[in-house]
């Protein structure tokens, strides 16, 4: 197995980064599951749980300012430029990096984000507040059986996962176009800095599909 | 949330009753003798036998009584997606996997769950299929692999985990489906993910310990034997490291002369002009030695596999009668289209008898009667920025659901889908750890049927001494994904049709004598198995996997039903010689 799962501690570890407040009671919940990992910042729900260790930087959930490196091939772990990515390409797969250590981080399978870029005019009210110049980002991972999704679909705003076919349309929030996968994929809001595209937010919804039933 | 908690918080955990239930008081430990001479109440593996038959000695339902078949027990497994695992069944204590590696343990006479083991995969888990094929049994545990690459043993008694190891790595697109098969102490797994660039081959493990015993490579490694028949240099000379081949699905095993009989699966990515060669031992047959996993020979079916007609049935054991004298031999059905007969020397060597098409192979311009090597049409062979058309499908003249032998009148029962065709043109498709390469989009291939086809699913009966079609049953309007149970009283059993219905055929004239409409579309294999002296026969209803993707794309090309039912449930059905009092078997659970 490679250390993308061992090395992946619980998911509350992103609840010290200031998210929202859906997240941060998604966050509370994980601690129930967990509790002896990380502890919550002062203030948020549960407050009071065991010490702190430190996160492990590498599985962390995207980070305000983060930039993208490629996820495979022949630009792996390069860095993902806005100016690389035009409408009609296909899906960029990439993982956050902290610009600061430049950790890639790809400690954890649901930080696989996707990038492409768009029509600005066709994005919907929900998407365009989280766009830059178009590109839009969302978790890569299928929420039908979690393959990491690869192909662009004809009309330059939707993708396809080829593993069972199932449609998300990333201008209008990650809305499922065609089964089998049923929930929407979840956006991440980005910008551009630099050239470089950045994380300007956390993710939107839930990552992955179904682990167990 | 709260479900996600709660589902969480299950993971894993066992839910046992108070004390062992009634069955498992005397657990009786499986042993080889036991494996290779199965008592005909059991059902151990998940053919039945070594040989894999799919068959039951059991005499008590017979044509004149299974009219009275009715179901006396059902259980509702709460797990979606294709159920494609027979129900294992040891001395009244029956086991059965689940979709998301989960396995119950219950009464096979009343139907009480005893306990049930849950898995949770880690965040971001993906496997190509979320279906499980069986357990496994040997000594005083329960085997079930895992689409998140693991083997774990389990307490027969408890559920309680004794050993969980690695097969293989998901993050790289394997994941397993196949029921592991004890032998001689050591239980043998192979991971699926022949289009996701994996390499294939077939593991064993110790069964005390979980330690890892030995490793077959199905692609062989530069420098070994069959090495010569791929790449060694140029643009594809990395090709072995994925060229697929995996061993997908549980083999055979001759009892008398200790040997292993194993089918590999299509090769990867599937267009053969990205792999020149013959590719050994893709497609092929291999005989393996069960103590070191060393190979004695083997038959490849078809040479640079470009159809993902996949190999993954190991060939049925059987003895043809020659010069009356009971010749050892082996029978299969392939993906390919071709029904092949095979030898079998006591020393595991395997030789070409003869091949015959069973459904419409368009690919195929002859075979060779002495080595059984095929010439093909180049129309019918997709390359790479080259379009092919071929028939049988990707899902093959048969595809993994298991064929029947009736030893006592020597008919083989095949669950076939012909007329059926497809079309793609392959690229090349960078590797991304996790999702598909087979070098051709998913949303390129077409599958290609004619809009007045009058079947694709059926049944063929077949003599195996003979080779010839003694009956067929076809249907309209469904494609087949059921496997076949035989009896000893020449009926056999089967599903695998989009009506959702279980069916009993007279096994000499192919008539229809019975039928029940169960909860969902049948893809598992039907068993038979008996408790305190009465017969049943099981069924687990679950429809999903590439039954349900099929289904779609009749319902969206050719206006078949669309949406059937999923959800699985364990059937298990007896002939009711109680009927005329009025009182039913003792299924109850004494809360009365």
């Amino acid at each position: 197995m490679s250390d993308e799962t061992t090395q992946a501690p619980c998911p509350c570890e992103c609840a010290a980064t200031g998210w929202p407040r859906r997240d941060i009671l998604t966050a509370a919940i994980a601690l129930l599951m967990a509790p002896t990992a990380t502890v919550l910042a002062a203030g948020e729900p549960g407050a009071g749980a065991p010490p702190a260790r430190a996160p492990n930087p590498k599985a962390l959930r995207p980070q305000p300012g983060d930039r993208f490196a490629y996820l495979s091939g022949e630009n792996k772990d390069k860095p993902v430029m806005a100016a690389d990515i035009k409408i009609g390409d296909p899906p960029r797969l990439a993982y956050p990096v902290d610009p600061a250590t430049e950790t890639i981080r790809s400690g954890s399978r649901v930080n696989q984000v996707l990038l492409i870029r768009t029509d600005p005019s066709a994005l919907t009210p929900a998407t365009a507040p989280r766009a830059a110049e178009g590109i839009v980002a969302y978790s890569a991972i299928c929420t039908h059986n979690g393959c990491p999704i690869t192909l662009l679909d004809g009309d330059n705003r939707s993708v396809v996962c080829t593993c069972h076919g199932s449609r998300f349309d990333l201008a209008d929030n990650g809305a499922v176009l065609t089964g089998p996968a049923t929930r929407r994929l979840a956006g991440l809001p980005v910008a551009v800095a630099d050239g470089f595209v950045t994380v300007a937010g956390a993710f939107t919804g839930a990552l992955g599909a179904a682990t167990s039933q | 949330m709260l479900r996600s908690l709660s589902l969480a918080l299950l993971s894993t955990v066992l839910i046992p009753t108070l004390g062992l239930a009634e069955p498992l008081k005397n657990y009786s430990p499986v042993t080889q003798e036991r494996l290779s001479n199965p008592e005909p109440e059991n059902w151990l593996m998940a053919k039945g036998n070594y040989a894999g038959w799919s068959y039951t000695p059991l005499e008590q339902i017979s044509a004149s009584n299974v009219k009275n078949l009715r179901p006396v027990w059902s259980y509702s497994t709460g797990v979606t997606s294709g159920h494609e695992a027979p129900p294992i069944v040891n001395n009244g204590v029956m086991y059965v996997a689940t979709p998301y590696n989960q396995v119950i343990a219950m009464n096979a006479k009343t139907g009480d769950s005893v306990w049930r083991y849950k898995r949770d995969f880690p965040e971001g888990f993906s496997a190509f299929h979320y279906t499980n094929r069986g357990v496994a049994l040997w000594g005083d545990k329960v085997f079930v692999a895992g689409l998140d690459c693991r083997l774990v043993a389990l307490d027969a008694k408890t559920g309680k985990v004794v050993w969980d190891v690695e097969v293989c790595d998901w993050t790289q697109g394997a994941y397993i489906t196949s029921a592991p098969v004890a032998v001689n102490g050591k239980i043998m797994i192979g991971p699926s993910g022949g289009e996701f660039g994996v390499r294939g081959f077939l593991k064993a493990f110790d069964a005390e310990t979980g330690k890892e015993a030995w490793t077959f490579w199905a692609v062989p490694t530069p420098g070994q034997p069959g090495s010569e028949t791929w790449p060694k240099d140029g643009r594809w000379k990395d090709a072995w490291k994925i060229g697929g081949g995996t061993m997908w699905m549980p083999g055979n095993y001759d009892t008398k002369n200790d040997v292993l009989y194993w089918g590999v699966g299509n090769g990867s990515p599937w267009l053969g002009d990205q792999r020149p060669g013959d590719n050994l031992y893709v497609a092929s047959v291999v005989a393996l030695n069960p103590s070191d996993g060393k190979i004695k020979s083997h038959f490849q079916y078809h040479w640079n596999d470009s159809w993902d007609w996949a190999a993954m049935n190991a060939p049925t054991l059987i003895e043809l009668d020659r010069d009356g004298k009971k010749v050892p031999a082996m029978i299969s059905a392939q993906r390919n289209g071709y029904l092949y007969r095979l030898g079998r020397s006591n020393e595991g060597q395997i030789s070409f008898l003869d091949a015959r098409p069973f459904v419409k192979n368009t690919v195929f311009t002859s075979v060779d009667p002495k080595t059984g090597r095929p010439t093909y049409d180049l129309a019918g062979v997709p390359g790479t920025g080259r379009a092919g058309t071929y028939c049988p499908s990707v899902w093959g003249g048969k595809d993994w659901p298991y064929e029947s032998f009736n030893p006592k009148t020597g008919m083989l029962y095949v669950p076939f889908n012909d007329n059926h065709c497809m079309k793609y043109e392959g690229k090349i498709q960078e590797r991304i750890p996790g999702q598909w390469s087979a070098g051709v989009d998913i949303t390129d291939i077409k599958l290609l049927i004619d809009k007045d086809v009058k079947y694709i699913g059926g049944i063929q009966a077949i003599d195996a001494n003979t080779n010839k079609e003694i009956w067929r049953d076809t249907y309209a309007k469904s494609w087949m994904w059921g496997s076949i149970l035989s009896t000893a009283t020449d009926l056999i059993f089967t599903g695998g049709t989009s009506d959702r219905m279980f069916r009993a055929y007279d096994g000499k004239t192919g008539k229809e004598v019975w039928s029940f409409k169960t909860n969902s579309g049948i893809i598992s294999p039907p068993i038979s198995y008996a408790v305190d002296g009465k017969q049943y026969i099981a069924i687990v209803s679950g429809w999903g996997v590439d039954s349900a993707l099929v289904q779609g794309i009749m319902a969206d090309e050719h206006g078949w039903e669309k949406d059937i039912p999923q959800g699985g449930t364990v059937w298990v059905f007896a002939v009711e010689d109680d009927q005329a009092t009025g009182k039913r078997a003792e299924t109850g659970s004494g809360i009365k």
